[in-house]
């Protein structure tokens, strides 16, 4: 039979077994291109300009911090709200590193981070006009931050995009900006990803054997495009 | 609906198709390259156990003096150096913790710190300070470069202003950093997928996997996913146009006609391979048809459906069936001949008179066609037989200096004289298909190719007739209406009319470029002069040689003011047309305008 014959059966054929994977890659291919990815990231929703520090503030001195935290590997001063505040990580044997923060001032440890002081920090970050509708303590990472370290506390806003704001009690950082735009990214990364569990494997089975045919599927395509538009009779 | 998603997923796969197959591709190199690779954890050394900060240290607060200004101070190590590190905004500045004075990142140092990175076989470059490099993009200050020579081709490269490690890039990056700029379409930058390119091919491509799901869902059947011999048998009978029965084959029972057709060794015409979108494969089916499916009514008139035509790749054998295939037999013989006069009727109109091996029966009518077979061959341009006349024609031509055609093709040529006015030769009349001038990639047709290269005694093979383009048997006045090479059938036409002694009024109007490209010219003057009721008019496009006897114009305008305009019975009269599309596009057009019914226009069709 003649080649056109083969490449539409081939074509036909190899759509029906990658057919669906091909719009799912277009639908998410699509999506991702089209929403900016400064809205994906959610830069338009927080901002994280911090305050500069102050050269005479009045201090606790470095040998006094040592003294009162042993085992300090990493010392980081920063603002948090209105006043300064040493981020100090600690090594302790057979534990994992713990950051704590301690008043710059008076040496005292303020984390971990007590509701009302996240809520000031929400407050501060988010730029939209809604109001919090809900502060929880979250101990099991949900599949959105289930990469940061818990326990964090979880903002949430009354805003159409359902925004979470997730924050370190240890260090007072804004993990995670989280809202529906960034959730339909995620959920349709899984699906042009082909990592259904984790959502980050790109080196996957499936996702290999899936391009693979989808690369046969779209040459016997383009093979097909040649015999499409051929002419019918010539005299 | 479904044609229009056709001819819609055809369009955008022309459009899209390329880079469809870059996704495709790039996406697969993407998923088979490790990830842990690309990201440069091969020779990446783990890093440094944190140890204790030192107590004989300044305070960080006392950085902000030398700093001036920061919104962050933090400590870190440079090697076995205590460090601090002043965040300003996006500037970044490193302290000494012990003396408090600003750290500079030399070439020496941006060595050790590279070599304490790497944990490869590779020995290190010598450092190279870079303003900017597309290979860490994202960081938009100064870094120091430094290439390892191991396998990979290693390149560490490091924040000029922290000393951090930026990036481990390697041959595998590079190589997958080719096939994100492609999947993403950003060329210049690599970075941004949210460029209008990328957005619109993929609207596009979504645009092409929509249709062709609707497509999938439209062009199975259930009855394909059972095997072929779990299916019950069927019986197809094919019969000949004229009712004689020609052969009876077995098919499982959902084949398509034209699938069962093919594989009993009868190949319908078909290009597009069974697709619904040439509309070649039409067979009529005896007996009361299946009702017509869209694909059936893009391509087939409304009253062919009505006697029962129907596209075989289109009509399920659900049960034994009885279909009318034209051209019947011919379709599975091959005929031999020999060419037994080749004369250039114009530079690029050749007249190939072919002596068949068995004499031609009745089915050769006048308007009929052959399937030449042009075999493959690689020949040199000057195999080509030219004139000394016509040398000036050809030598205007660009033709590549070998002509070749790689798989065996079949091409389709009308009968040109009647049979019996040729003492049972075949005359067929070729025009030279040069192909686009001005480009080389669309090299000369391969038929045309392979005819003009014929010399007397050359063996030709061939299929057919074929074709339903025929007089029909009655005495209305006739206007036939021509160009181009499809002088053929309407001259095999007339002179089959006038032997017959027919005595309506026949018209003939043939439209040239200038009257050197017009064949047949003194022929059909004196047919005019010996037969009263047979006119000949020659129209042609281009002014400069028009004298009185000839007009000037398109064909279909001349026919019209001189012939068509004032004629008193317009609609009795039945047309016969062939030519080029847009010749026979436009005088389609003019007969429905002027109300002439469908079914007194008889045209036959050549695309090209």
């Amino acid at each position: 039979m003649k080649p056109a014959f083969w490449a539409r059966r081939a074509h036909k054929w190899i759509g029906l077994i990658v057919g669906v994977q091909a719009l799912l890659w277009m639908i998410s291919g699509v999506y991702m291109t089209v929403v900016p990815l400064e809205i994906i990231h959610g830069d338009h929703l927080a901002h994280a300009h911090n305050q500069s520090l102050a050269a005479a503030t009045p201090r606790i001195g470095q040998a006094a911090l040592l003294d009162r935290y042993p085992n300090i590997t990493s010392i980081k001063l920063k603002r948090l709200l209105d006043q300064e505040v040493y981020e100090i990580k600690q090594e302790k044997i057979g534990q994992d590193k713990q950051a704590s923060l301690i008043d710059a001032r008076s040496g005292a440890k303020i984390t971990p981070l007590e509701r009302a002081t996240v809520v000031a920090l929400a407050r501060k970050a988010y730029q939209g006009e809604a109001e919090i509708i809900g502060v929880e303590w979250v101990t099991k990472a949900p599949q959105e931050v289930a990469k940061r370290p818990v326990p964090m506390w979880a903002v949430r806003f009354a805003d159409s995009g359902a925004t979470t704001f997730y924050f370190s009690p240890d260090t007072g950082d804004l993990l995670a900006r989280r809202h529906s735009l960034w959730r339909w990214f995620d959920f349709l990364w899984m699906f042009h990803i082909m990592d259904y569990q984790e959502r980050s494997d790109v080196n996957n089975t499936l996702l290999r054997i899936a391009a693979s045919v989808g690369l046969l599927f779209a040459l016997s395509g383009a093979w097909l495009v040649f015999y499409s538009f051929r002419w019918r009779r010539t005299a | 609906m479904t044609p229009w998603m056709r001819w819609l997923h055809k369009w955008v796969g022309l459009l899209i198709g390329l880079q469809f197959v870059l996704w495709m591709a790039s996406g697969l190199m993407m998923g088979l390259l490790p990830h842990d690779k690309v990201q440069g954890h091969e020779f990446r050394a783990h890093a440094p156990a944190p140890r204790a900060w030192p107590a004989d240290v300044l305070a960080a607060g006392e950085v902000l003096k030398q700093a001036g200004s920061a919104q962050v101070i933090v400590s870190g190590w440079l090697l076995d150096r205590p460090v601090y590190q002043a965040l300003d905004g996006k500037r970044q500045r490193l302290f000494d913790a012990r003396t408090g004075r600003a750290v500079v990142i030399d070439r020496e140092l941006a060595r050790a710190l590279a070599v304490a990175s790497y944990s490869g076989p590779g020995k290190p470059q010598t450092p190279i300070l870079l303003d900017w490099t597309q290979e860490v993009r994202d960081h938009q200050a100064r870094s120091w470069r430094v290439d390892f020579d191991d396998a990979q081709d290693t390149t560490v490269y490091l924040s000029a202003q922290t000393g951090e490690v930026l990036e481990h890039r390697n041959s595998t990056w590079r190589l997958f950093d080719v096939f994100w700029m492609l999947h993403i379409m950003d060329y210049a930058n690599r970075s941004n997928f949210n460029n209008p390119l990328v957005i619109g091919a993929g609207i596009g491509g979504l645009w092409l996997a929509l249709t062709g799901v609707w497509l999938l869902v439209a062009s199975f059947h259930l009855r394909e996913f059972v095997p072929q011999r779990w299916r019950r048998a069927r019986e197809l009978t094919v019969y000949a146009p004229n009712g004689s029965k020609l052969r009876t084959v077995k098919a499982a029972a959902g084949d398509s006609v034209y699938v069962a057709l093919a594989r009993n060794g009868l190949q319908l015409p078909s290009n597009c391979g069974g697709g619904q979108s040439c509309g070649l494969c039409e067979v009529r089916y005896r007996g009361v048809p299946p009702a017509p499916t869209a694909a059936d009514r893009a391509h087939l008139s409304e009253s062919k459906l009505k006697i029962g035509h129907r596209l075989a790749c289109n009509l399920p054998l659900d049960a034994d069936m009885e279909v009318e295939v034209a051209g019947g037999a011919s379709l599975w013989t091959e005929h031999e001949a020999t060419v037994e006069r080749v004369s250039a009727v114009t530079p690029f109109l050749r007249e190939i008179v072919l002596k068949p091996a068995q004499p031609p029966g009745p089915e050769y009518q006048p308007g009929a066609y052959l399937q030449v077979h042009v075999p493959d061959y690689e020949l040199p341009c000057d195999r080509i037989v030219r004139p000394d006349e016509h040398h000036g024609d050809w030598a205007a031509l660009d033709l590549p200096d070998t002509l070749s055609n790689r798989e065996a093709v079949r091409r389709s040529y009308s009968l040109s004289l009647p049979i019996d006015a040729t003492d049972g030769r075949l005359t067929l009349l070729a025009r030279f298909s040069p192909g686009r001038q001005d480009r080389k990639r669309q090299p000369p047709g391969k038929g045309s190719t392979y005819l003009y290269t014929l010399q007397p005694g050359d063996r030709v093979n061939f299929s057919g007739p074929f074709g339903d383009f025929a007089i029909r048997p009655n005495a209305r006045e006739k206007v036939f209406i021509g160009g181009g090479a499809g002088m053929a059938p309407l001259r095999a036409m007339i002179h089959s009319l006038l032997s017959q002694g027919a005595q309506e009024r026949i018209h003939y109007w043939y439209g040239a470029r200038v009257l050197r490209d017009a064949p047949y010219v003194d022929e059909m003057a004196s047919l005019a002069q010996r037969n009263a009721n047979f006119s000949w008019h020659l129209v042609l496009s281009e002014a400069a040689e028009c004298d009185d006897a000839l007009v000037r114009g398109l064909v279909h305008e001349a026919a019209h003011d001189r012939l068509l305009k004032d004629h008193p019975a317009l609609l009795d009269c039945d047309f016969y047309l062939c030519g080029p599309p847009a010749m026979l596009a436009a005088t389609r057009q003019l007969l429905h305008r002027l109300g002439v019914p469908d079914e007194q226009v008889a045209f036959d069709d050549f695309k090209i």
